[in-house]
């Protein structure tokens, strides 16, 4: 469905894109270009986006570098394996757990599955992050639970609904007559989950995933408030900030601090890349022959 | 192959509807049964109650004589067409055949086995890689019969597998099930509401309406003697004339008033047992081929409205006073709008139904049985 | 909203004819349609490789699941692999040992008489002529493994087979070489940025060009296979007649009896 614009309306539109993609590209690409400069040339000022002595030199420094004021042993390669270890994490929890949920919800019947419905219902607009924050403490401290596991359990349980709701509504679309040949294929229950929904779910959990190691990825008051018992544990995106907040020897070292988020962003990119292709693969519709 | 018996078979879903009322049925063994009848009959529902998919509320149902309610499909050896395919999109066809071979623990030579002759039977060996997606309805609905073939089951189940598919392939296909079915051998139990298509495919016929039974025969008893007015509606095309009228006795004989004349009806045909009696309302039935054009000066003389050629034959709407019927001529006859034809009707060849009830009154033409 | 997987209905029959795409456009097709196939492949291959001493055995293994993706059969990934690598596992050892040991001397050789090529003319062609038996015996390799995944044949008559090949095959020996020594020196050459693409995909890639290239001199020769084979017995007289029409002879079925005489209209 495609409406005749007119050109006025065209150059317009393009003008206010490109406008928006300029102010949204301008940070990430002087971000880009800095983590390259020597920091006299930051300091320096004005806008070069080719450094005049591009140098690999910040990153190999950010990356042996120990971390804060803290603790001198942890450095940066540390922290990413960290945040990778507790997103990674936190996406397996979700994902299985979710689908299997999902599955349970929608194909199966068992008593209280309205009940249970419903109290998740409820749950997904009590925002996890700012109000429960302190009871979670609690519990966890008291748990022992505030370490990397615990954190990637807390961040799966506080992302629950909503990614619930998605992969339901995904499943729903899933006709009943694969259901019923399967079982008539010999599958049962499980099975049927196993050898077919799950396959047929791979876009919304390849969705799923990227947004739960998104958010792990990114988050910092939760890593920051559960971690803080163990300075070894903390994470990237935490440690970052530490750089920028500590005063000590990265505070004026503005070329690290580029280093240091290009290091911090980079998974990420490169996460978006590959999942686009599992993406595409799921969208495309009929467009390949054979 | 087996022979499947419902006894009582009744099913009530969780929110009330009643789908099946106390079923009897027989499938043969080695027969082709089609059921017949219009959405919402309950005929899928029999056919899921016999794969297993659901459970009676009340009956039984019983492969050769063994009470199998509580048998997973699996274990009843069942294989289901759907009107959807229902193929898996994630397999490519090898895998979507070779899908309840796995379940059923085979060795993967056996498996290969299997699949590649079903391929062959079917046509279908070119594609074994391919996904469904990119195969054509016709190709996907011989993938869906490979993947029943291939269990070598007792009783294939088939809802409805040609409705979703173009009239070219769907005669292709016809074709294709029912010389499967001759080469196989199994028992074929098949769903439709298309009665052309059952009236080809079936051994026998199991007519449905709202959950029951209505009449089992052969295609042509069925369309010889519907014993209801419902089956006598629903069968055959163009549809039969209803004229309604009220029975009449002369005496030991019987006769109507159909088009403005008496007509007598056979004394042979008089079911002993149907609780005639004078002035009780009655609708006669007369199939449009069963008027013939007549010489007689006492045949029946109708004003021709539309006249509707269909190659062979020819469709003639005809009017005698205000009633309106269809009459179906040999397209050599010329007729055209405004004619008068004049038309007999044999009284063997018509059907006489109770106004209410819409039981069959009389008996079959040629034998004397009931039906 | 339609899915992807959901099937459409308004598609024609998909023919023979149409499935039998060959050459580059075939490649990529199969390429598109067996991409993960290909990753998972690939991550199987390198764990197989862990233990030294099987990295013969997982090239074999390798070879097993490629060849059936490039004749275009099913294929399920673990069952082929470890039924080829376990079935030649002593042989594919064998194999791979005399394969090592070819490569290693001729690059030995080759690099020897390389630093002794500008003192005389004698050790330029010496220096050539190692250089061509190393390539050889690379070649050769790409027809002894998927012929050893797929032919049950001795190992001195796996040796013959692939050399001769590698002459007789000459027109897809030598793209084979190329495409391949293209991805191992994009692959390994850009390493510490390529991680990702030979960690994941750049060894069954390989295996997949060569084997797609390879593959149909090897059905054709040692198998026996061809093209007229196949082609006769799809068109011989099937068990059960095909399925068709209730009526007499089709438009195209009509013979007339001046046609079968073989005479022509005067």
């Amino acid at each position: 469905m495609t409406m005749r614009i007119s050109l006025g309306s065209k150059i317009a539109l393009y003008a206010f894109l490109v406008i928006m993609v300029f102010i949204t590209l301008v940070p990430l690409i002087y971000t880009v270009s800095a983590s390259f400069k020597t920091n006299y040339e930051i300091a320096a000022g004005g806008i070069n986006l080719i450094p005049e002595e591009p140098t690999f030199d910040n990153y190999k420094t950010v990356w042996g570098m120990s971390g804060t004021t803290i603790d001198s042993r942890t450095t940066y390669a540390d922290y990413t394996f960290n945040s990778l270890k507790v997103s990674l994490l936190t996406v397996l929890l979700v994902v299985t757990f979710t689908s299997m949920s999902a599955y349970c919800f929608q194909r199966g019947n068992f008593p209280g599955r309205k009940f249970l419905y419903w109290l998740f219902l409820c749950t997904m607009f009590i925002g996890a992050g700012t109000i429960t924050i302190f009871p979670v403490l609690q519990i966890t401290t008291k748990l022992k639970m505030n370490n990397q596991v615990g954190l990637a359990i807390v961040q799966f349980a506080t992302a629950g609904a909503s990614n619930l709701f998605l992969t339901m509504g995904y499943m729903k679309t899933i006709t009943r007559d694969l259901d019923d040949a399967a079982k008539i294929d010999g599958c049962s229950f499980f099975a049927t989950w196993w050898r077919i929904i799950l396959p047929l779910s791979r876009p919304i959990l390849a969705t799923i995933a990227l947004m739960s190691f998104q958010s792990s990825w990114n988050n910092y008051l939760l890593p920051n408030l559960m971690l803080a018992g163990d300075q070894t544990a903390t994470t990237l995106v935490v440690a970052v900030v530490r750089l920028q907040s500590s005063g000590g020897a990265g505070a004026s070292q503005y070329n690290l601090m580029m280093a240091g988020t290009m290091l911090a962003m980079l998974p990420m990119l490169i996460l978006f890349l590959c999942m686009n292709r599992m993406f595409v693969e799921g969208i495309t519709q009929g467009a390949v022959k054979g | 192959m087996a022979e499947i018996t419902l006894k009582g078979a009744s099913m009530t879903y969780p929110n009330g509807t009643k789908a099946l009322t106390s079923v009897d049925l027989t499938v043969r063994d080695h027969e082709f049964l089609v059921l017949l009848g219009p959405s919402g009959c309950g005929k899928s529902t029999l056919l899921r109650l016999v794969a297993g998919l659901e459970k009676p509320t009340e009956g039984e149902v019983l492969f050769d004589g063994k009470v199998v309610n509580d048998l997973e499909p699996l274990k009843r050896n069942v294989a289901m067409v759907f009107q959807s395919f229902a193929l898996y999109p994630h397999l490519n066809v090898y895998k979507n055949m070779a899908f309840p071979l796995k379940s059923m623990k085979l060795k993967p030579e056996e498996i290969q086995r299997r699949v590649e002759e079903a391929a062959k039977i079917l046509d279908i060996e070119h594609v074994l890689n391919r996904r469904p997606r990119v195969l054509s309805g016709g190709q996907r609905q011989r993938v869906a019969l490979g993947r029943a073939m291939v269990r070598e089951p007792v009783v294939f189940l088939l809802d409805e597998p040609l409705s979703n598919l173009d009239v070219k392939m769907r005669l292709e296909l016809r074709d294709q099930i029912v010389s499967l079915h001759k080469r196989l051998g199994t028992t074929f139990l098949y769903v439709t509401h298309d009665q052309a298509e059952a009236m080809q495919l079936g051994d026998r016929l199991a007519v449905m309406d709202t959950g029951r039974i209505v009449q089992i025969g052969s295609p042509q008893e069925i369309y010889d003697h519907p014993n209801s007015l419902y089956v006598a509606d629903f069968i055959g095309a163009p549809k039969m004339n209803f004229f309604a009228a009220l029975l009449r006795a002369d005496g030991p004989n019987w006769s109507v008033r159909l088009l403005g004349r008496e007509m007598p009806l056979p004394p042979e045909r008089i079911d002993q047992d149907a609780a005639l009696a004078p002035g009780m309302r009655v609708v006669v039935g007369v199939r449009p081929e069963d008027f013939a054009l007549s010489r007689r000066e006492d045949a029946y003389a109708a004003a021709v409205g539309q006249v509707m050629p269909m190659g062979a034959t020819q469709h003639v709407e005809a009017y005698v006073g205000n009633q309106r019927f269809l009459v179906s001529l040999n397209s050599h006859t010329p007729v055209c709008e405004g004619d008068t034809l004049r038309l007999e009707v044999d009284p063997h060849t018509v059907h006489l139904f109770a106004a209410e009830g819409g039981q069959n009154l009389l008996l079959p033409p040629r034998k004397g049985g009931k039906a | 909203m339609r899915r992807w997987y959901e099937p459409r209905r308004d598609r024609p029959d998909l023919t023979r004819e149409a499935v039998k795409r060959r050459g580059f456009l075939g490649f990529m097709e199969t390429l598109w349609r067996e991409f993960f196939e290909l990753i998972k492949l690939n991550l199987l291959f390198l764990l197989a490789c862990v233990p030294v001493v099987t990295i013969p055995a997982a090239v074999t293994g390798m070879c097993g699941v490629v060849t059936k993706m490039a004749r275009d059969k099913n294929h399920f990934l673990w069952p082929d692999f470890w039924k080829a690598f376990k079935r030649d596992f002593g042989l594919s050892l064998l194999g791979g040992l005399i394969y090592a040991a070819a490569l290693a001397v001729f690059s030995v050789s080759t690099a020897f008489y390389y630093r002794l090529m500008a003192t005389s003319m004698f050790f330029v062609v010496l220096a050539g002529f190692s250089a061509c038996l190393l390539l050889l015996a690379l070649c050769s390799a790409f027809y002894f493994f998927p012929m050893l995944a797929t032919v049950d044949l001795p190992l001195r008559a796996l040796l013959k087979n692939a050399l001769v090949l590698t002459f007789t095959n000459y027109k897809k020996t030598l793209p084979a070489l190329g495409w391949s020594l293209l991805l191992l020196v994009v692959g390994v050459g850009l390493l510490p940025y390529s991680v990702i693409l030979v960690l994941f995909i750049l060894f069954a890639l390989i295996a997949l060009v060569n084997t797609y290239l390879v593959y149909p001199a090897i059905a054709r020769e040692v198998l026996g296979e061809s093209d007229e084979q196949a082609a006769k017995a799809a068109a011989a007289p099937k068990e059960a007649p095909p399925a068709r029409e209730m009526r007499s002879a089709g438009i195209d079925e009509l013979v007339f009896d001046d046609e079968e005489k073989g005479g022509k209209e005067a």
